[in-house]
């Protein structure tokens, strides 16, 4: 029950950050949204987002991994797969 | 006298610092001194001679920064080969236009990137660098013949560009270039021997080539070389390795602001060397008061750079600085306020496009460069106003609006489009014409041109009419 509480925490920390960097309501944006193509978030909101996300969740995240993903349930998993990762290391 | 010789000479007395340090995206640093990177320069050079590359051999460049990127350059310059930077966020549309133009004899790829060559790679000589190691690759070797290109003694390299006309040109640039480059942007910069430079961009355009690559080698700098690029990230390099400078465009200092409470000791901080882009007033002062530091902007275009930059001391807020010593500059048919064509010569420049005669005598015209871009001169400073080219620039990258239509009439169902860019957005109106395997919405248009032309020139908004 924790877990499912974390994770849709998680998923809605993750939609505010994005649609705070691409001035779009957090409304508008779900799981299946193109980053790029859809809210058209471009290299430099790319690299600011990626900045938030590791000052947040102390992960590193590897900007040449994000380019292979496509949509806002992709980041999201890989976020959360970072930060289960680095629960592991600690 | 080639570019790479008064390098050879700056290591032979480099000192104890490094010539530079390589951090790695696990969070690795590696130092390499001046004999180090001279003997990467000189193993790379024995694998040319092996694969018989040398003298006017046209060679395609699509490496990440690294020191071999930068070793390789210089290895491929001694051997009097001529490179070809290519810009790796670059697509089949880009692609095309620059290897059929360019017709080079071998490509040198980083493995990870093997995908974007590999249409181009049959008859001809492929280099391929994975995890630090080179290896040669022949695909249809027996196409092998193209001879050495005619180009020149003089010209160092061919550096593609855009001027409007919806396919990129190949700057001829003259290896003069690039000491004189390196030698007045130092004039206006300078740095101190034994200091380091933080390097962020791409050393694939003439901006990062000389202010990260000629400018460091020539004079005793160290070049930290970044692999991550976030803000955040950016700060901890700058604090944990004490950078002393950084060379980026206005929109990346602009991104640091936001993550500058948090960075920590960076006092090691002198000046942000910033150029790519326009860099307004209140931006100028803002940086400057939150970072404490010399901010430095400049204008250089890639037949010839830096065409005007701040001198450290002196520098006028908005401006593009004081024109480069060596460099005429005038305006051509200035407006009531004294804004026109900015028109330049200089010995040192590009003369002309590889393959190109018509963009060529358009360009050029009785020794005077036409940039394209328009400006004026106020307090003996050049101030940017604009571009007459049909090119702009958003963030920091050009964007030819010619191309992007022609990425867009290629999409099925496209008979026509306007491109158009404002506040650092791309935006497109597309007419549509009625054909079997029309592409229907925004997103499918989007998502073919993500396979064709390089992202940061795919439009944010699309409206269909």
């Amino acid at each position: 029950m924790k877990q499912v509480k974390n994770d849709a925490l998680l998923r809605e920390s993750i939609i505010r950050t994005i649609a705070a960097i691409a001035r779009i309501n957090e409304k508008n944006i779900d799981d299946s949204v193109l980053i790029r193509e859809e809210l058209g978030i471009d290299s430099i909101m790319s690299l600011e987002i990626v900045a938030q996300i590791e000052r947040h969740y102390g992960i590193a995240v590897d900007e040449e991994e994000t380019l292979q993903i496509k949509t806002v349930g992709e980041f999201i998993d890989y976020v959360q797969s970072k930060i289960i990762h680095r629960g592991r290391e600690t | 006298m080639k570019c790479c010789e008064p390098v050879f000479e700056s290591l032979k007395g480099w000192g104890d610092h490094p010539v530079c340090i390589d951090l790695g995206a696990d969070g690795s640093a590696t130092s390499l001194s001046a004999p180090e990177f001279m003997q990467r320069i000189n193993d790379i050079q024995t694998l040319l001679m092996k694969e018989g590359i040398g003298e006017g051999d046209i060679v395609a460049v699509f490496l990440e920064n690294s020191p071999d990127y930068a070793a390789a350059f210089l290895a491929l310059l001694d051997s009097g080969a001529k490179p070809v930077p290519v810009n790796l966020g670059f697509r089949a549309i880009e692609l095309d236009e620059i290897i059929s133009n360019a017709e080079p004899r071998a490509i040198l790829v980083e493995s990870a990137n093997s995908r974007l060559v590999r249409a181009y790679a049959t008859g001809r000589i492929v280099i391929e660098r994975e995890g630090g190691k080179w290896s040669c690759h022949r695909p249809g070797a027996e196409q092998d013949k193209r001879g050495p290109a005619d180009l020149g003694d003089d010209i160092a390299s061919i550096n593609y560009t855009y001027r409007g006309y919806g396919y990129p040109l190949g700057a001829l640039v003259p290896h003069r270039q690039y000491v004189t480059g390196a030698m007045v942007l130092q004039e206006g910069i300078r740095l101190n021997r034994g200091e380091n430079i933080l390097v962020v961009l791409p050393m694939v355009n003439i901006f990062t080539l000389i202010g990260c690559l000629f400018h460091p080698l020539l004079h005793g700098i160290t070049m930290i070389i970044a692999h991550r690029k976030n803000p955040a990230q950016l700060l901890e390099y700058i604090r944990r390795h004490r950078v002393d400078n950084v060379l980026a465009v206005p929109e990346l200092f602009n991104l640091l602001v936001k993550f500058r409470d948090e960075a920590g000791d960076i006092s090691s901080l002198k000046a942000f060397l910033s150029g790519g882009s326009v860099l307004p007033v209140e931006q100028y002062r803002a940086l400057g008061m939150l970072f404490n530091v010399d901010l430095i902007h400049g204008y250089g275009l890639t037949e010839f750079t830096p065409v005007s930059r701040n001198i450290r001391g002196t520098v006028k807020p908005g401006s593009i600085g004081v024109v480069s010593r060596g460099v005429e500059c005038r305006i051509d048919s200035p407006d009531k306020g004294g804004a026109g064509e900015i028109l330049i010569k200089t010995d040192h420049m590009t003369r002309a496009y590889h393959r190109r005669p018509d963009e060529t005598a358009e360009a050029f015209a009785e020794g005077w460069f036409k940039t394209g871009d328009t400006g004026r001169f106020e307090e003996g400073h050049l101030m940017f106003t604009g571009e007459k080219k049909r090119t702009r620039k958003v963030k920091g990258n050009m964007v030819d609006l010619e191309e992007v239509r022609r990425a867009l009439v290629s999409v099925p169902g496209v008979h026509d489009a306007a491109v158009t860019v404002e506040d650092n957005t791309v935006s497109a109106v597309v007419e549509r014409e009625t054909c079997s395997g029309r592409i229907e919405d925004v997103l499918g248009i989007k998502r073919y041109l993500e396979g064709i032309i390089a992202p940061y020139k795919i439009p944010k908004t699309i409206r269909l009419s």
